[in-house]
């Protein structure tokens, strides 16, 4: 049960500060939010709020650099953010949700109805970490994730994002305030077709055996995108108040579908 | 120490500063700061200002606003002094239920300030995160123009709404509800608001399982928590059987419950209320209660309830207060008659079988459907299924109860204070004379409110205690503890010729009222009764039964049983024109009633009495479908230009009542005060629909003198005569009417006295504006001050009261018929409801901007229903989706493009001025009109709401 606020001036000071019983609130659209598990597991919560430095978005050689504070109405409102950031920003319905919440607690929510996190897994976005002993570091989302998943201690201070691919976004929900069952992304890296993807209660993916399979063949039919997420068993899908297993998985292939298709300029 | 400017002056607070902002800001003072969601960052109603940006301050620490600047909605104008932005919700409409006005105003206040000139989508944008659930959004775009043009030129240039009845000043004129300002601003106004500092506080330990008997309950570790002050149990409350549904008495519904029960029926269901000095004290020891549960089969559906064998929701014995059938005592035999189950007690026979967990059942029929199903030239029949929805209010439901004088004192957000009063009367077993019902402002209720759900205990645990308690549901509670809509399976059986007439309807209800009975007959009986008269049909029959089941509760749902029988009836008949080849337009236009046809099939539909049948009366329902026909260009083909998305277009023709004749009753006491004013008192239960508005108005144009001159006082059962309350659409016909009863007798008491003063006869006097009586005789003129000065000087003949009491056996019956034209993704199954007109005859409308702002509202709501809502049950019977998110409630996103609402202008016979119901209405018309749009965009008949992409995948055989 917290017991303390602790509001952290520079992120030096939140990132020291962050042990196993502590836990960091940035927007708090999700850590104070009803069922919230955080404020009875933590017994110290640190406030990002008045910490310096994180609140800037910046054009930055690698892209665009995006202070972990930022808003998602900050996002939403900036002259340099890209498009595709934009508009994922916009998947949460709520204005004053979205004055509110972070692009650094969204990614360290890890939710599996994250509104950014398919979008960023998609263009392989970095994520800039301070480590409780100090230590900085810039890691890809996708290694952030793990790492965090791994109980790794790390303050999100900066994403990078790139500011010039092209970027297809969906997000399915039963209302636009509702959770997603299912968000969606894909990028035309210079790598190659990249596709990411948040499942309800499932999880987080770059989904690399599809992108393979495009990569393969890039005239994939639909069926062929509807089979492969049918089949694709390393998915743990199940069913739940968000629908079947077989509805998920049939999204899944037709939104790739469509994706590929878009991506390759040729509408659906 | 925490330190802060709320609303430009300097705060300094020693708090937890883990504490929510809100809580600290309600500490302050600023209650107009509510919680609808219990912190879930959905409603808005804790929206506040933080540094000049909209956040919902329950996700902001009171430790992170040190230094910061906060405003709230009561920094806004008062109801005195009401701001360009507030007066315009005011003007607008939108000022209903108002539980969020303030917040809304003060969203609406931030969007002007940063964008003097906003477009549609920045109205859109900036109430976004805020849920209204009464008047729906169009109404806050045209607030949005008002807004605009006031502060661009001084005076408004848009229509608000249309108006009627130019002969009269207030009646169908655009003026503000009443009780506006005092809303939107965020003055004292609802339970919470009239809490003295000495209340202690009640929270409820529920029931895990969906049916067990609780053998042992060991309250000995929460009674040592020093802040306890009692812990109530089913071991130690009164033993009175009853039900929850407020409506007439003796009801249509089985009693089957008690205070709190030894046998619990669902998850959620009261196992001990805990009273404390603090609310923290209260939950610590509501965690420290031991239960010896002795878990049972459970049943969750119809079918289970209706399967050979099943696990009897009831078990205990039956009994009836009048009409026992002579083998009763046989019938009880069978069943347990285990102390434990309690009792289920018929007031009259209503057709219940609780050994095979039938709470009710009626049946009936006009004519030979077997006969007419055979002359047919084609015949459809197919089963509709309807989900279990909640009612959602902002308000969730509360009250706080206290001694005073040897009295219970009742603040309660209620649709019914009389019947309130009645049943804490039979808990408490006082008489009603020492229980006084203070109904404050109600924010939502959607029929929710018409069932005693809080009142009951918390009442008894002021009895019992002697303290001022309060209880207020969580959000979870509303879902889990409260009433639902039933889920309903509907069947429907329509033949047809070929010329388009229908030759035969039956129609199948079983309904789901889940663990007890209360509205068990007369919200299904709805289905039937709000539906078959819509028809022009010799030959219809209907079977309806009401099982019992081991859900969440089911009661009074705003339209009651009529949005899921219009459902089936309405996709069913669609689809026989489609069989028939008829054109569905046509075959409505053939098929409906008109003005003056006999409605035999009411006949056995009263609610539980033999019904009346009576011809049709006013009737505006022709002029709706074609009306709405030619707004949505019915027959005409739209392409969306995009092969996935493909565009269809459907209608519902719909019909509600006003009240219930024969059974409603309402009373109003009119008074000419001392400076010839006007007060009247009535029965009433405003819910935010502006009924107190209603009665202003009517009084208004009766006694020929201004609004502002006329106080309502409603809701009270001390100062107000008996009134059945605000539900089945009565508050307009019954309340209305018995404020133009009593308007209408202290206009010729003052008429008399008029005349007795100046020595003349009463016929050659007559009412003038503004508040004179003039001799059209000699041309004097007396003041209604001048009257009452002299009549109560102490020679006169004494204050003029007149008190109108109104029955009726007339029925006032609206019509309407509501359109939709959606776009579905064949790919995806998604839906957008691109176009949704309502088009409905409500007779005179009274107060025509809140009535289209209702028609919003309710037809919002419903396609809510039609698309989203949907309480999911797990295989225990735990409801999963117990929070707003989860739940899916439609939003200003969900909002069609092109949403229109239309009043047809009939006058009708029996209502006040012509005046028939508005809102509950609109609730009935979107499942088919959206359903059969469906159909036509993609060739699916969709027979299951919410109609989910999912659902409609399946139908397309795009996913098995």
């Amino acid at each position: 049960m917290a017991t303390q606020l602790l509001m952290a001036k520079s992120p030096a000071e939140a990132a020291g500060s962050k042990t196993a019983s502590a836990a960091f609130i940035a927007g708090g659209t999700e850590v104070n939010r009803l069922g919230s598990e955080v404020p009875a597991q933590a017994e110290t919560l640190i406030s990002l709020k008045k910490c310096s430095g994180l609140g800037q978005i910046e054009k930055v050689e690698k892209g665009i650099k995006i202070g972990s504070m930022c808003t998602f109405q900050q996002i939403v409102e900036s002259e340099i953010v890209p498009d595709y950031l934009k508009e994922a920003a916009l998947f949460m319905a709520s204005r004053t949700k979205r004055n509110m919440a972070t692009i650094g607690g969204n990614i360290a929510a890890l939710r599996s109805d994250s509104y950014l996190l398919p979008t960023l897994f998609a263009v392989c976005a970095r994520v800039e970490v301070l480590t409780p002993d100090g230590k900085q570091d810039d890691i890809c989302v996708n290694s952030y994730k793990e790492a965090s998943e791994a109980g790794k201690d790390m303050l999100i201070t900066a994403v990078i994002v790139p500011d010039n691919v092209k970027v297809v976004s969906k997000r399915y929900s039963n209302t636009a305030q509702s959770h997603a069952v299912l968000t969606m992304s894909a990028a035309a890296l210079e790598k190659g077709f990249t596709l990411a993807g948040a499942i309800k209660n499932c999880g987080i993916y770059r989904f690399k055996g599809f992108e393979e399979m495009v990569r393969e063949n890039p005239d994939i039919s639909e069926e062929e995108a509807i089979a492969f997420f049918k089949g694709a068993d390393s998915l743990k899908i199940s069913e739940d108040m968000f629908g079947s297993e077989a509805y998920k998985r049939y999204l899944l292939g037709v939104t790739a579908y469509d994706f590929c298709r878009k991506l390759a300029g040729k509408e659906v | 120490m925490i330190n802060c400017t709320i609303n430009g002056k300097k705060r300094s607070f020693d708090i937890d500063p883990l504490t929510r902002l809100r809580d600290m800001l309600v500490m302050n003072g600023n209650f107009a700061v509510r919680d609808s969601d219990d912190a879930e960052g959905f409603c808005g109603s804790d929206t506040v200002l933080l540094d000049g940006t909209p956040v919902f301050s329950n996700l902001i620490l009171a430790g992170e606003v040190e230094g910061c600047e906060i405003r709230t909605p009561d920094s806004l104008g008062n109801s005195m002094n009401l701001t360009v932005v507030q007066q315009a919700l005011v003007d607008a409409g939108v000022v209903q239920s108002a539980y969020n006005a303030p917040a809304a105003a003060l969203l609406m206040t931030w969007l002007f300030e940063n964008n003097p000139n906003p477009t549609r989508e920045d109205v859109k944008d900036a109430l976004s995160g805020i849920f209204i659930r009464d008047a729906g959004y169009e109404h806050y775009y045209l607030a949005a123009e008002l807004i605009k043009e006031k502060l661009a030129g001084g005076e408004y240039k848009t229509e608000i709404a249309p108006e009627f009845r130019p002969h009269l000043k207030a009646v169908g004129k655009v003026l503000p509800k009443i009780d506006a300002p005092q809303l939107v601003s965020g003055e004292r106004a609802f339970v919470e608001d009239y809490v003295d500092d000495d209340t202690c506080y009640m929270v409820v330990l529920r029931s895990p399982y969906a049916s067990a008997y609780v053998n042992k309950i060991d309250t000995s570790k929460a009674e040592a928590i020093p802040g306890v002050v009692k812990i109530i149990t089913a071991y130690n409350c009164p033993d009175a059987t009853y039900m929850s549904a407020g409506q007439g008495n003796p009801e249509p519904s089985p009693h089957d419950r008690k205070l709190i029960n030894k046998k619990v029926r669902h998850v959620g269901d009261r196992v001990a209320a805990i009273v404390a000095e603090t609310l923290e004290d209260a939950i610590k020891a509501r965690d420290l209660i031991e239960v010896e549960y002795e878990p049972l089969d459970a049943v969750f559906t119809v079918e289970e309830a209706m399967a050979e064998g099943a696990p009897l929701v009831h078990n205990g014995r039956v009994q009836y207060n009048s009409g026992a059938p002579d083998d009763l005592d046989e019938y009880n035999k069978k069943l347990s008659g285990d102390e434990r189950e309690g009792k289920v007690v018929y007031q009259f026979p209503l057709h219940g079988d609780i050994l095979h967990n039938v709470a009710a059942a009626n049946h009936g029929f006009i004519g030979d459907v077997d006969k007419a199903f055979a002359e047919a030239d084609a015949v459809v029949e197919a089963t509709y299924q309807t989900s279990q929805i909640q009612h959602t209010p902002l308000e969730t439901h509360i009250c706080f109860s206290k001694l005073e004088n040897g009295r219970l004192i009742i603040y309660a957000s209620t649709q019914v204070p009389y019947h309130v009063r009645r049943i804490v009367s039979w808990v408490t077993g006082l008489s009603e004379n020492k229980i006084h019902i203070i109904k404050t402002r109600v924010g939502g209720g959607y029929g929710s409110k018409q069932d005693i759900l809080v009142e009951d205990l918390t009442a008894y645990a002021t009895f019992a205690t002697g303290r001022p308690v309060l209880y207020h549901n969580t959000r979870e509670e509303e879902f889990i503890a409260n009433s639902t809509r039933h889920p309903m399976r509907v069947h429907v059986k329509m033949g047809g010729k070929k010329d388009g007439s229908i030759t035969g309807i039956y129609l199948k209800v079983d309904a789901n009222t889940g663990p007890y009975g209360n509205h068990a007959l007369t919200v299904p009986m709805n289905s039937c009764s709000k539906t078959l008269p819509l028809f022009k049909c010799d030959n219809m029959k209907y079977d309806l039964t009401i099982y019992y089941t081991n859900i969440p509760p089911a009661g009074a749902y705003q339209g009651y049983g009529t949005p899921k029988g219009t459902y089936g009836l309405m996709m069913a008949m669609c689809e026989l024109a489609e069989k028939l080849g008829v054109d569905y337009k046509e075959m409505v236009l053939k098929n409906h009633v008109e003005e003056g046809y006999m409605l035999e099939i009411l006949k056995g539909l009263g609610e539980g009495r033999e019904g009346n049948v009576v011809p049709v009366g006013s009737c505006g329902l022709r002029e709706a479908v074609e009306k709405g026909c030619e707004m949505i260009e019915w027959g005409k083909h739209e392409e969306s230009g995009d092969p996935d998305w493909k565009i269809g277009k459907g209608f519902a023709m719909i019909m509600q009542g006003s009240g219930l004749p024969g059974l409603d009753h309402a009373n109003a006491i009119t008074k000419l005060e001392m400076d010839g004013s006007i007060i009247v008192t009535s029965g009433a239960a405003d819910i935010g629909t502006g009924l107190d508005t209603i009665i202003a108005k009517v009084t208004s144009d009766i006694l020929c003198i201004p609004m502002d001159k006329i106080t309502v006082l409603s809701g009270d059962t001390d100062s107000g005569a008996f009134d059945t309350g605000s539900y089945a659409s009565s508050g307009t016909f019954f309340s209305g009417n018995a404020a133009v009863v009593a308007a209408t007798n202290l206009k010729n008491k003052i008429l008399d006295e008029a005349a007795y003063q100046l020595g003349e006869e009463m016929d050659d006097m007559e009412l003038a504006w503004p508040g004179e009586v003039h001799s059209k005789k000699t041309g004097k003129v007396l003041s209604y001050y001048e009257i009452i000065h002299t009549a109560t000087s102490g020679t006169g003949r004494g204050h003029l009261i007149a008190p109108g009491s109104f029955t009726t056996a007339a029925s006032s019956v609206p019509y309407g018929a509501h359109f939709a034209q959606v776009a579905v993704n064949i790919r995806t199954g998604e839906v957008k409801v691109q176009k949704f007109y309502a088009v409905q005859d409500a007779g005179t409308p009274i107060n025509p901007e809140a009535a289209l702002c209702q028609m919003y509202g309710a037809s919002l709501k419903s396609i809510g229903h039609t698309l989203y809502e949907d309480m999911i049950l797990d295989k225990d019977g735990r409801c999963v989706n117990a929070t707003m998110t989860d739940y899916g409630v439609p939003m200003i996103s969900e909002q069609p493009d092109d949403f229109k609402a239309v009043l047809i202008d009939v006058d009708d016979a029996h209502g006040p001025f012509g005046a028939k119901s508005i809102s509950e209405i609109a609730c009935n018309g979107a499942a088919p009109a959206i359903g059969n749009a469906i159909h036509d965009a993609c060739g699916v008949w969709m027979r299951s709401w919410p109609m989910t992409p999912e659902k409609i995948l399946r139908e397309l055989g795009k996913i098995k």
